[in-house]
């Protein structure tokens, strides 16, 4: 036992001792430390088609704290142009002393050129590469290149304060929402079919604004998605908290209710042991958040008749999201996965006889939660004057 | 084979001498024993009636009071009349067996037990014409006044705390645990300062074979002298390859006793105002005295919070390290961006700035351990606020470096076992450094290291990582983390290998 605690001893000491022969292939082994304040933190992410096969790409610093109080400096933009993903962002490390750090790109975007001959490259890189993450939110640029959207952004601020400040407002806007790498390579890889959010770049100075979504089929993008039918895939996806309706009623005058939230279900429709079709079951939830004061909700024939207007608004909008699926023949909204976890027994089923030419239909169930005006008899569903 | 030589030729023999002191039970012979001790006193004393021949009363001034000495034996010696009428032998058998008035009187019949008797603080009697002494109890029992611990407040229990008289502590933990089922073992410990120490457990409840392991290491221990609790500790525990505490100690008689009552052997040395308790675990150390007192819900949240902390001071420095140099992907964006600027123009890499800060606040730490309480708190407030702050507006070291290092010190006093928190400390640095060499798989490895490390060692055939290991189960485990209504804690715990479970109807 002595003799093992002495040649312990001895390998722990010429392990030590290894230290001091100079030889820098001796800790090969052991992993490459940096230095953080040695980097420069990339946050966006561009990636255009190229020159012939080429791929240019552009990567946004975003503004960085010069710290001790002395302000902000501008967004750092590099641009380099290769043959692939990983030799331009090779490339840029040679632009100047820091060290360019890719793990904290947070937004990727796709010019449309690139988008429309194939995203899985882009996508497949953030895959592979050891210091993307695929919760990397992708975006479609609509009419123009990514580059020349993160260009424009540095000169006024910097694309990623811009996109960051458009994530977190996602849940006011009705007609756009984040959607990860990881989300559309698991679209990708189930149905062949996704669907990505998309910008546009608006005014003189170009900013970036929400427009809709991009739809992917095999790879690739093939329409654009916008208007109500944007807002009909939020509502098919759940994910409106704020939307507001704009009512012309005959008897009433002009409404203006507010989506404040909106769930759905899909289920198969089985017949004779057959899958004929889908239900898109959409619960929104509203409030009366205009013309309070003549409305009087207390009175079920005109809370009906504003539902009843909700329910059609939302059922078009759902019609013409869904409409997508049917012209391209494509799952884009993973209706099928959707179908089978509502109602597992029948995966197997949907799987086989699935199409996304089948019928669905669109239920929709609107409520009118509740006025603005404490003054109203009617103040929250339930909760009437004539319950009192 | 040539340093096996070596080394026996630097170690002398150690033997040891029994009896330690030899000769006839004499006068002359205690007095050549005592030779050169100033405080050695020999009393001649001419009992009325006798032939003539004077008693002699030795004594060790200081050792025995004096007014004890002078009521009990000398004034019953000169003015007992019964006494008087008796013949020198016919007293001295009267003396044995009572005509003076101490408490306690034995007859001694050789030189060793009469020198140890002396240091003990008691009288020794020759008379003239006997070959044996009587020895005769009039120690002095100046001692410090039972006072409130000073290390282990509590705001609700007992005040009580262990004070340097060994007898005066066994009194104090009676005093809690009245059932004579209470044992009381005493070994003499060291050469030189032959210290009482007292082994304690409660017959039926402590595990027989760790009672007769503790006094089977204890009868091995052949020292100089017990003078620290470190010269006690290193020759009881199984493994001194180790920084991790494997003895409790408490200098609280409530908390000492209920250790008992679990089913702990208790170790109490003349001279050290506290008490041991044996078998020691890694989960014995993370409980505080007062979370019996405390609501069961707040008790279990702050020993879940204390285990959070042993992993903050263990782990933080090296994660800060490892994510600063290596991993730099896992420190959320904003956090990394604010790191960066509060970097800039600092001269150090992260690893020297973390060590640099760890060594100063481990000598800081010592500093005002030193030094007394009102100097090692403005030590503290100078060395840890004014030159923290100067350091970081000067760029020696960076914001978030200091606030981690200091996140990570904070969180090791939060250890109710100081010396659990110091065995931290010191992985803590092994951590650092290993985190510096290869980032979270250093972190990792070293952690995989200090598990196997913790899982190796035992304390009195306990694991020490007990109950989280050892077979104690879910529920054991669970219990060690979170303190049950005491109502619901119907078994003593399984590790101790108590003979008797059940400890509540």
């Amino acid at each position: 036992m002595k003799q093992v605690k002495r040649m312990g001893c001895l390998a722990a000491s010429a392990a030590l001792l290894l230290g001091l022969s100079g030889c820098k292939e001796t800790f090969d082994f052991l992993p490459y430390s940096r230095e953080l304040e040695n980097m420069a933190l990339m946050r966006t992410m561009g990636v255009d088609a190229g020159e012939g096969e080429s791929i240019s790409v552009t990567v946004s610093s975003g503004e960085q704290s010069k710290g001790s109080g002395e302000g902000n400096s501008s967004a750092v933009v590099l641009q380099e142009e290769a043959e692939t993903i990983s030799g331009a962002c090779l490339s840029m490390q040679g632009r100047g002393v820091s060290y360019v750090f890719y793990g904290h790109v947070g937004q990727l975007l796709l010019g449309e050129e690139l988008a429309r001959a194939g995203v899985d490259t882009s996508l497949d890189y953030v895959l592979r590469d050891i210091e993307m993450r695929l919760q990397t939110n992708v975006y479609l640029v609509r009419g123009a290149r990514a580059g020349e959207a993160i260009q424009a952004a540095a000169e006024t601020g910097s694309a990623t304060r811009r996109l960051e400040a458009m994530e977190n407002d996602a849940g006011l806007l009705s007609h756009s929402m984040s959607r990860s790498v990881e989300d559309a390579l698991q679209d990708l890889e189930e149905t062949g079919c996704t669907f990505l959010p998309s910008l546009r770049l608006e005014g003189e100075e170009r900013t970036m604004a929400a427009d809709g979504y991009g739809l992917i089929q095999y790879g690739q993008l093939v329409d654009w998605v916008d208007g109500d039918g944007a807002k009909g895939v939020n509502l098919l996806m759940g994910e409106v908290d704020a939307d507001v309706l704009e009512l012309a009623l005959p008897e009433l005058g002009k409404v203006a209710l507010r989506i404040v939230g909106a769930k759905s279900r899909v289920e198969p429709v089985v017949q004779d042991g057959r899958v004929t079709g889908l239900t898109v079951t959409c619960r929104v939830d509203a409030n009366l958040a205009e013309g309070a004061g003549e409305v009087n909700l207390a009175r079920e024939e005109i809370r009906r008749q504003l539902e009843e207007a909700l329910e059609q608004c939302s059922r078009s909008r759902l019609e013409q999201a869904l409409e997508y699926c049917r012209t391209w023949n494509a799952d884009f909204f993973q209706l099928e996965n959707r179908a089978g976890r509502s109602a597992p027994w029948q995966k197997e089923m949907l799987k086989k006889e699935w199409e996304p030419s089948m019928p669905i239909e669109v239920r929709v169930e609107g409520t009118l939660r509740r006025g603005y005006d404490v003054g109203n008899e009617f103040t929250m569903r339930g909760n009437t004057n004539e319950d009192r | 084979m040539w340093d096996r030589k070596k080394r026996e030729e630097a170690v002398p023999p150690h033997p040891r001498k029994e009896p330690r002191l030899e000769g006839p039970l004499t006068l002359e012979r205690i007095r050549e024993v005592f030779r050169d001790c100033a405080d050695f006193s020999v009393r001649e004393v001419e009992r009325p009636g006798g032939s003539g021949e004077k008693l002699v009363l030795c004594s060790i001034m200081g050792m025995v009071k004096l007014e004890r000495v002078s009521d009990y034996i000398l004034r019953p010696l000169a003015q007992d009349d019964a006494l008087r009428q008796l013949d020198n032998r016919a007293a001295y058998r009267r003396m044995a067996e009572g005509a003076l008035y101490n408490l306690l009187v034995t007859e001694r019949t050789t030189v060793d037990q009469v020198a140890y008797d002396l240091v003990s603080g008691w009288c020794i009697l020759f008379c003239p014409g006997e070959s044996t002494a009587l020895s005769l109890f009039v120690a002095t029992e100046d001692k410090r006044a039972v006072g409130p611990p000073v290390n282990e407040t509590v705001l609700k229990g007992a005040r009580d705390g262990f004070v340097e008289s060994l007898r005066t502590n066994t009194s104090l933990v009676r005093r809690h645990i009245k059932a004579p089922e209470l044992k009381i073992r005493e070994q003499i410990v060291g050469r030189q300062s032959l210290t009482s120490v007292d082994i304690v457990w409660l017959d039926g409840i402590a595990d027989p074979e760790t009672v007769a392991e503790v006094e089977r290491r204890m009868a091995r221990i052949d020292i100089d002298a017990v003078l620290s609790s470190g010269n006690l500790e290193e020759y009881l525990v199984d493994d001194v390859a180790t920084a991790f505490p494997l003895i409790q100690y408490t200098e609280r008689p409530d908390r000492f006793c209920g250790g008992l009552a679990e089913g702990r052997v208790g170790i109490l040395v003349d001279g050290l105002p506290f008490g041991y308790l044996a078998p020691g675990t890694v989960s014995s150390f993370l409980r505080a005295g007062q979370d019996k007192s405390n609501n069961w819900l707040l008790a279990s949240v702050l020993t879940l919070l204390r285990y959070l902390c042993v992993l903050v001071t263990l782990l933080l420095p090296a994660l800060y390290i490892a994510m600063a140099t290596f991993h730099q992907e896992m420190i959320p964006t904003r956090l990394a961006l604010s790191m960066i600027a509060a970097k800039q123009d600092v001269p150090f890499q992260t690893v020297f700035e973390v060590l640099i800060m760890l060594i100063a606040f481990e000598i800081l730490q010592e500093a005002g351990l030193r030094l007394p309480q009102s100097i090692g708190q403005t030590v503290s407030i100078i060395g840890g606020l004014v030159v923290g702050q100067a350091a970081v507006e000067a760029k020696i070291v960076s914001p978030a470096v200091l606030i981690a290092v200091a996140i990570a010190g904070i969180a090791g006093y939060t250890m109710p076992s100081q010396e659990m928190a110091g065995a931290l400390r010191m992985w803590r640095f092994l951590l650092a450094v290993l985190a510096s060499a290869a980032g979270l798989f250093g972190v990792v490895g070293g952690a995989a290291l200090l598990v196997y490390h913790l899982a190796k060692i035992e304390s009195f055939g306990v694991p020490y990582l007990a109950p989280f290991a050892g077979g104690a189960g879910l529920g054991g485990t669970a219990r060690a983390v979170v303190r049950a209504p005491l109502p619901w804690q119907k078994l003593r715990e399984r590790t101790l290998k108590t003979p008797n479970r059940r400890k509540q109807r």
